[in-house]
């Protein structure tokens, strides 16, 4: 058979079209099919048989074979051209009536047409004749009585009854429709309970021959993937749509409502000639036995892709400075559970940092985009990755390797050394905050120091001390302040230091008294007075007389009585230094008297 | 003089011997090992209640107040767990355990944080930051040494700014403490705690507006006592009638 070179479609089609509008031969493949209007018939009535030549605009009738008891009768021919799912398509239907003149099957035998300097043959069609009223409702296609099992149906299947776990498997479901207008076709609804499945397609429209019946074929396709090992059972599939039933249907002719799958007559349907009903089809189930994916040979990293895969990837660039930026690209495409295939895991270590993946699954496969950065300057190349699945048609597991990668890292000036930024920003450690809880501490299992309640003992105590302090410090200020007084004012000093010479004195006096030594007495007397007074008045010794002395008091307001007693003590002491008189003890007891009297009335009065 | 002086001796020995009330110092310290236990245990209402008879016998100490505050945090009475945990920081003010707990405590309170200024934050940490005793002490000490210090240099005869600038300097440390003391008096005079979800009300009686509601562990300023009612003033200056059996001064 010769081999026809595939064409862009639209080109061609128009090619073609204009090819068919001047009657010239397609360059699309040529068979040829033979279908019955019916499989079964009543005697007494016939059957229509068509012979379709596909990739023709026209050609001779072929001539049908003896048919023993069957009388056939050339109709006429039927050409049609289409465009369906872009595709063009011309054909030619030959159309023969056959009427049995007995019951019985009858086969009607292939036809062979020569087309092209090629010989192509129709399938040998059988064909039941049975007694007229054994059939129900037999005669054309009338609403009551058609057995619309045979006209539509629907078909689920799959290549394959066995499979591996997770292996993608092909599922079709086929909706079958034969002299009938379908409208409303739903998407079937696939129950698929251990499996995943992918989303149903848009379905496709084609033709095939069962039994000699031509049907017109809706296919729905997906994957299926099963997610469980163990006997499965897929479906049933249901579908819904919409049969239109004439009422009163003219009868076929090759042309028309029969040849048009979704029929439209617009007269027939204005004059309300169909009744719309809305009709459920359900297919069988399918039973599908999962096996698990065999341990022996189960490579390390195998993380349950099944099917064909490439592996690629890919690093750049391959010079980089620490800290800086690398690209790990990875991809995978094939044919096999791809949603639910996993990259090579990468994880941090002392050389690379890993950021987050990004992952995009463009139809045709999974990429993977990750940035990676190198920590020091040590490291040659990046290690290699693998990639493992399971082939479930050569059922062994195969492993694609991708690398190492060479790579050439040199270090930063340590003036340009940077921090990896990211998740570590705040945490130059490279520690990750940990998480804590938070409650109460534990109590103390030591009762301290235990006080008595209402106030610290420190209170009254520091008190006590600040003030005892305070008072000790200002004696000491004062004391200090009085002894550089003392150092500093002469006068002061004096007039302090006054009635302590003159108490001293007296008692020297005193002592000559007990002797009775009258002129030590009397000196000892006038000396006190003198230093007493010169001491009050800050007068030198010598400086000190009566008339002095009584000057200054008179001066200072001293009471007059006071200075008349002065000078009474110093006239007597005058008296004895000077005169040499000797006066009797008693005299001298009160002169002693008098001089000790002055002297405390001066003390008391002094201002 | 003789019998003051007996007596003066006396009740030293009182106050040295540890006889403070009901009970003696030996007594309490058991007391605290038996709470200790029944806190152990999970018995944390008994362990409150051993620990409230420590201090209703006339003893106290900075782990006794911490002990039965953490009592009350676990009995749920979160209003007196935060009052005792500042009983306790009067008597042991830096003790970390404290302050993470009471700031714990303080966290599950629902009184919004007091909105303070530097200065307000700083004066609040400062008069926290010692006890009453190390106020004292510390007192007691700088006039001491600023006592002995102006005497040295009087005695010493040092130069004029040579004293003015040391004894002005001890003078001022003293007159620092001495006010931090003062503030520390003044500010634990009146506070209180919050220890019972209150409505504070315009006037001292229970038909009046209520003017704010305060919650368990609010921080507040005891104004004046009326029969049953005090008046409070909340950290952000608002003023109201609370009963006084829901607020307990520190």
């Amino acid at each position: 058979m010769p081999r026809y070179k595939r064409k862009n479609i639209f080109w061609p089609a128009v090619f073609f079209m204009v090819l068919f509008m001047v009657r010239s031969v397609s360059a699309e493949d040529i068979r040829v099919e033979g279908t019955v209007d019916d499989s079964a018939i009543e005697l007494g009535s016939s059957v229509q048989f068509r012979i379709t030549v596909y990739g023709v605009q026209q050609g001779t009738p072929p001539e049908l074979p003896a048919i023993p008891d069957v009388e056939s009768h050339y109709l006429g021919p039927a050409t049609k051209v289409s465009i369906i799912n872009g595709q063009h398509s011309s054909s030619v239907a030959y159309n023969y009536q056959l009427f049995p003149s007995k019951t019985g099957t009858f086969k009607i035998p292939a036809v062979t047409l020569n087309l092209q300097g090629r010989d192509y043959s129709t399938q040998p069609i059988d064909v039941q004749v049975v007694d007229a009223g054994s059939l129900p409702g037999a005669q054309g296609n009338q609403a009551q009585g058609i057995n619309l099992r045979d006209k539509i149906f629907l078909v689920m299947g799959t290549p394959k009854k066995e499979c591996y776990l997770n292996e993608r498997i092909p599922l079709t479901v086929k909706l079958f429709v034969t002299g009938l207008t379908v409208k409303d076709i739903q998407y079937p609804k696939i129950r698929h309970e251990g499996f995943l499945m992918d989303d149903v397609k848009e379905p496709r429209q084609g033709h095939q021959v069962i039994g000699g019946i031509e049907y017109d074929v809706i296919e729905f396709q997906t994957f299926i993937y099963p997610a469980r090992t163990g006997d499965l059972s897929l479906g049933p599939t249901t579908l819904v749509c919409n049969i239109l039933i004439q009422r009163n249907r003219r009868p076929d002719t090759g042309f028309g409502e029969s040849d048009s799958f979704f029929g439209n007559d617009f007269f027939t349907e204005f004059l309300g000639a169909y009744d719309t009903h809305n009709l459920t089809l359900e297919s069988a189930d399918l039973k599908i036995r999962v096996q698990a994916l065999p341990e022996e040979g189960k490579p390390k990293g195998f993380s349950g892709a099944v099917g064909q895969f490439d592996f690629n990837a890919s690093m750049g660039p391959a010079a980089v400075k620490v800290g800086d930026p690398l690209t790990l690209r990875m991809t995978i495409t094939g044919q096999g559970n791809l949603k639910g295939v996993s990259f090579p895991a990468l994880s941090e270590n002392n050389d690379f940092k890993f950021y987050d993946p990004q992952i995009k699954d463009d139809g045709n496969g999974k990429i993977l985009e990750q940035v990676a950065i190198p920590l020091n300057d040590k490291i040659k190349e990046f290690p290699a990755l693998k990639f493992s699945y399971f082939d479930p048609d050569q059922k062994q597991y195969k492993t694609v390797t991708q690398g190492p990668f060479p790579l050439q890292v040199t270090a930063l000036p340590k003036e340009e050394q940077m921090k990896v930024v990211g998740v570590f920003q705040d945490n130059p450690s490279g520690v990750l905050p940990e998480v804590v809880g938070r409650d109460i501490g534990f109590i103390k299992d030591r009762p301290g120091r235990l006080m008595p309640q209402g106030g610290s003992p420190a209170g009254t105590g520091t008190m006590l001390g600040l003030v005892l302090i305070t008072l000790a410090w200002a004696a000491l200020v004062l004391f200090h302040n009085f002894s550089q007084r003392l150092k500093k004012d002469e006068k002061f000093a004096r007039r302090l230091h006054a009635p302590g010479h003159a108490r001293r004195g007296l008692a020297r006096a005193r002592t000559y008294l007990e002797q009775d030594n009258q002129k030590a007495f009397y000196d000892t007397l006038f000396k006190t007075l003198q230093k007493y007074f010169g001491h009050k008045c800050h007068l030198p010794d010598g400086a000190v007389n009566l008339e002095t002395v009584s000057g200054i008091l008179k001066a200072r307001g001293m009471d007059p009585g006071l200075l008349e007693k002065l000078k009474n003590v110093f006239d007597q002491c005058e008296i004895v230094r000077y005169a040499s008189s000797r006066v009797d003890t008693a005299r001298m007891r009160e002169s002693f008297r008098l001089t000790q009297e002055l002297i405390d009335d001066f003390e008391r009065n002094w201002r | 003089m003789k019998n003051f002086i007996l007596g003066l001796m006396f009740f030293s020995l009182l106050t040295v011997s540890g006889f403070a009330g009901a009970l003696s110092r030996q007594e309490a310290t058991t007391l605290f090992i038996k709470a200790g236990l029944s806190y152990e245990e999970g018995q944390f209402a008994r362990a409150a209640g051993q620990y409230q008879e420590i201090i209703n016998g006339g003893w106290e100490s900075g782990p006794v107040y911490y002990n039965l505050a953490n009592s009350y945090f676990r009995a749920g009475e979160l209003g007196k767990a935060v009052l005792n945990f500042e009983r306790a920081r009067r008597l042991m003010p830096r003790d970390s355990d404290l302050e993470a707990n009471l700031s714990y405590a303080m966290s599950l309170t629902k009184n919004p944080p007091a909105v303070k200024s530097l200065w307000q934050t700083f004066k609040g940490k400062l008069l926290v930051s010692f006890s009453r005793t190390e106020l004292d002490v510390a007192l007691c000490v700088l006039g001491l040494v600023l006592a002995s210090v102006h005497l040295w240099s009087l005695y010493g005869q040092w130069p004029g700014r040579k004293r003015i600038f040391i004894c002005g300097l001890l003078a001022t440390l003293f007159v620092l403490v001495g006010l931090v003391l003062i503030g520390q008096i003044r500010w634990e005079k009146n506070s209180a705690i919050v220890i019972k979800d209150s409505s504070c009300k315009f006037e001292p009686r229970l038909e009046a507006t209520t003017y704010f509601d305060v919650s368990p562990g609010l921080r507040v300023k005891v104004l004046r006592d009326f029969e049953s009612w005090a008046k409070i003033e909340r950290p952000d200056g608002k003023q109201g009638w609370i009963i006084k059996e829901n607020v307990e001064k520190i």
